[in-house]
């Protein structure tokens, strides 16, 4: 799976990067979203993006809602420490993970997602 | 000897100005917590997979002790807010990022476009200094305006706030103290607050150094 990873935090970034390749997938970064959104400009397709909420520039929800009308198929995954409530106003359903993240269940939602792409 | 006229005022305002920056708090130990979270992982899976020599453990374990480090330094930063501290001070740059990263979300979720021009490393009282400034700053997120910027500037022991004329004299939801600017007057002998409808200037004074010079 080709996954996007939108993290400010460099150490975060490059540890989940290394995390998720030793699972097999295929990532790509960036440390904010206007980068992410050039990324999902390009024509190789992203199966699932990662983001933080709290980003420069652009927060992760208007991210999200930005990376929909890019490529209506992406999967998103909102990961934040604070509280969910800021995923409600998205019109599509997003995988929401508190951080710090819980590594078991991190993964066991990226792979019941890779599950629904296959 | 209190740094603030109305000790009680003060108590109040950095009551309410706490209760809004928690969740930034929260947000900012726990993005420091994260890196170990995600070190330690890695660790256990690639020993596990025993694809780990023994450089590579010291390597990770490094990294975990340095980001262990980095989130209790972190962390006691971050309990000077809460816990009744002696006075300190800490660069106006510094300040002005801090309350600001503290209550990035808000601004995101209430439209609020922020440009922070300071760069000067004027010391200044830090307790005051960061309810006060998280005040002013809470005061123009609860703007009913829809196009609402902030610009931030620095000269000298001033710290001033200027916003577009579109937020000028519209209320907020806000009821307590943070509903408007009736605190900003003689809350404090440190800083003087001068408002209007499309600025605030916070002027702090030097006087705390030499009250640290005599303790």
């Amino acid at each position: 799976m080709h996954i996007l990873i939108v993290e400010d935090d460099l150490d975060t970034r490059e540890i989940l990067s290394e995390l998720l390749q030793m699972q097999g997938h295929v990532i790509v970064t960036a440390s904010e979203a206007q980068h992410a959104l050039d990324i999902l400009r390009q024509p190789s397709a992203i199966d699932l993006l990662i983001t933080d909420v709290s980003l420069p520039g652009m927060s992760g929800i208007e991210l999200a809602k930005m990376s929909k009308a890019i490529q209506p198929s992406i999967g998103i995954m909102v990961c934040s420490g604070y509280g969910e409530q800021h995923c409600e106003a998205l019109p599509f359903p997003v995988e929401w993970s508190q951080k710090p993240l819980e590594m078991d269940a991190f993964l066991a939602a990226i792979e019941r997602f890779s599950g629904t792409r296959q | 000897m209190s740094i603030v006229a109305d000790t009680v005022l003060f108590d109040q305002l950095r009551n309410e100005v706490i209760n809004r920056v928690m969740p930034g708090l929260r947000h900012k130990m726990l993005g420091k917590l994260q890196p170990i979270t995600l070190l330690s992982h890695v660790l256990s899976r690639k020993v596990h997979a025993g694809s780990a020599d023994a450089a590579y453990v010291q390597t990770q374990v490094d990294e975990i002790k340095l980001n262990a480090k980095i989130l209790t330094n972190a962390t006691q930063n971050l309990f000077t807010w809460i816990a009744q501290e002696s006075p300190f001070q800490l660069p106006a740059d510094e300040l002005v990022s801090e309350c600001l990263e503290l209550l990035k979300m808000e601004c995101y979720t209430n439209n609020l476009i922020i440009t922070n021009h300071v760069s000067t490393r004027q010391m200044l009282p830090a307790q005051e200094a960061r309810v006060l400034l998280c005040a002013g700053i809470i005061l123009m997120i609860d703007k009913q305006g829809t196009e609402k910027k902030l610009q931030i500037r620095a000269e000298g022991d001033s710290i001033q706030f200027s916003w577009n004329k579109a937020c000028a004299g519209t209320d907020t939801s806000n009821t307590g103290l943070l509903s408007n600017w009736d605190w900003a007057t003689n809350i404090s002998e440190q800083c003087e607050i001068v408002h209007s409808d499309v600025d605030a200037q916070f002027n702090f004074k030097t006087a705390l150094s030499e009250k640290e010079d005599a303790r």
